[in-house]
């Protein structure tokens, strides 16, 4: 392995806010091993081996970071991870709204709100919902309208909870890496960003899909009886996710 | 050498050499080496989260410097780094003095003439 491979994957296995700082101390300290070694007679490819040697195995030298760095730290890096899937989550949430309002426009209600023939409804739920929809007479029709409709906000409520969310991990994101020499302790920002992010990111979207999928081909429900675009919406946008985190990963893997 | 033990005193190897005087980490790990006869011989990669640390504790404080044309990361021995180091020689030495005794009484014991268990 050359100098240039192990500090590519030093880099790649370090996490925290001091992990620049530890790497340029790393290339510089294997330069002045080479160089020493070069000056003894080995050649390139033997002096870049045994600095390599010397400096230790990654294994070892990541365990000695993450013991400096200690488990709050650890776990702090683990709270923005969560954080900032959380936030894609519920924009993805947030997407998929925008698709049943994109069905809502092109189908009517129906699509998304309609439960097949023979639903049944809690009654007071049928109260309430006839009390908001004062123009239709049945509980069913006043589910469709509820339900086309919660379809759509609550959804869009969800998107932007979470571009808020993914906008104050941003400036998180930005002030760890401004004090990041001042404070080392600080959290990783990018604990995922690497190759984790996209890949939780297609397996938590595409398991999202196959679960909709699943829902909707067996017909069940969870909670109040929807139509077809309930789901379908949520599996469109599940899968755009899906695919746009494989494509991702896809061209980092040629990147590299 | 058993490298548990070895970490054990990395503070105190580390804050010795320093006390010499501001050092970056590769003239350090050297120093380590040179000063031990080779025998202190950790994984040099594993030194520098043992400084940063130390740093963290402000036994240490660092700077960028430029030494032989290069930036390097300076680190110097800090007021409470060179109280602590005082405090832990004179622990070590009564260690040091209390294991030496124990040890070389053993030794005698083993070869003194005339001596059966």
């Amino acid at each position: 392995m050359s100098v240039a491979e192990y500090l590519d994957q030093l880099r790649s296995r370090l996490r925290g806010a001091d992990r620049d700082l530890l790497l340029a101390e790393a290339e510089d300290h294997l330069r002045d091993t080479v160089t020493a070694g070069l000056a003894a007679g080995l050649t390139q490819r033997e002096a870049e081996e045994a600095a390599i040697s010397a400096f230790g195995s990654i294994r070892a030298v990541v365990r000695a970071h993450r013991a400096r760095r200690g488990k709050v730290a650890v776990l702090a890096d683990v709270i923005l991870a969560a954080w900032k899937l959380g936030s894609t989550g519920l924009i993805a949430v947030g997407a998929s709204g925008i698709v049943a309002a994109l069905f809502n426009h092109l189908n009517g209600p129906r699509f998304i709100g309609a439960a097949p023939a023979g639903a049944r409804y809690p009654a007071a739920s049928c109260q309430y919902w006839l009390s908001i929809y004062h123009h239709v007479h049945t509980c069913a029709q006043a589910a469709m309208l509820e339900n086309s409709a919660d379809a759509v906000s609550l959804r869009l409520l969800a998107g932007g909870l979470g571009l808020v969310l993914l906008g104050v991990y941003a400036v998180v994101r930005l002030c760890i890496r401004w004090t990041a020499e001042q404070h080392p302790r600080l959290p990783d920002p990018d604990l995922l960003s690497r190759d984790w992010f996209p890949a939780l990111t297609a397996l938590g979207s595409g398991g999202a899909a196959l679960l909709m999928t699943v829902l909707l081909a067996t017909r069940t429900y969870l909670g109040v009886p929807v139509g077809p675009g309930f789901f379908l919406s949520g599996i469109i946008a599940a899968l755009a996710f899906c695919g746009a985190a494989i494509v991702t990963i896809g061209r980092r893997h040629q990147v590299s | 050498m058993n490298r548990e033990r070895l970490k054990g005193n990395l503070d105190l190897l580390l804050l010795s050499v320093l006390a010499a005087g501001p050092a970056h980490g590769y003239a350090v790990i050297s120093a380590l080496r040179q000063r031990s006869d080779g025998t202190f011989d950790l994984p040099e990669g594993t030194i520098y989260p043992a400084l940063h640390r130390l740093e963290d504790a402000g036994l240490l404080a660092s700077s960028w410097a430029e030494t032989d044309g290069r930036k390097r990361r300076v680190y110097a021995l800090t007021g409470k780094g060179a109280t602590a180091l005082a405090g832990e020689q004179a622990d070590y030495r009564t260690f040091a003095n209390g294991m030496r005794a124990v040890l070389g009484w053993a030794e005698w014991r083993d070869t003194a003439p005339g001596w059966s268990a």
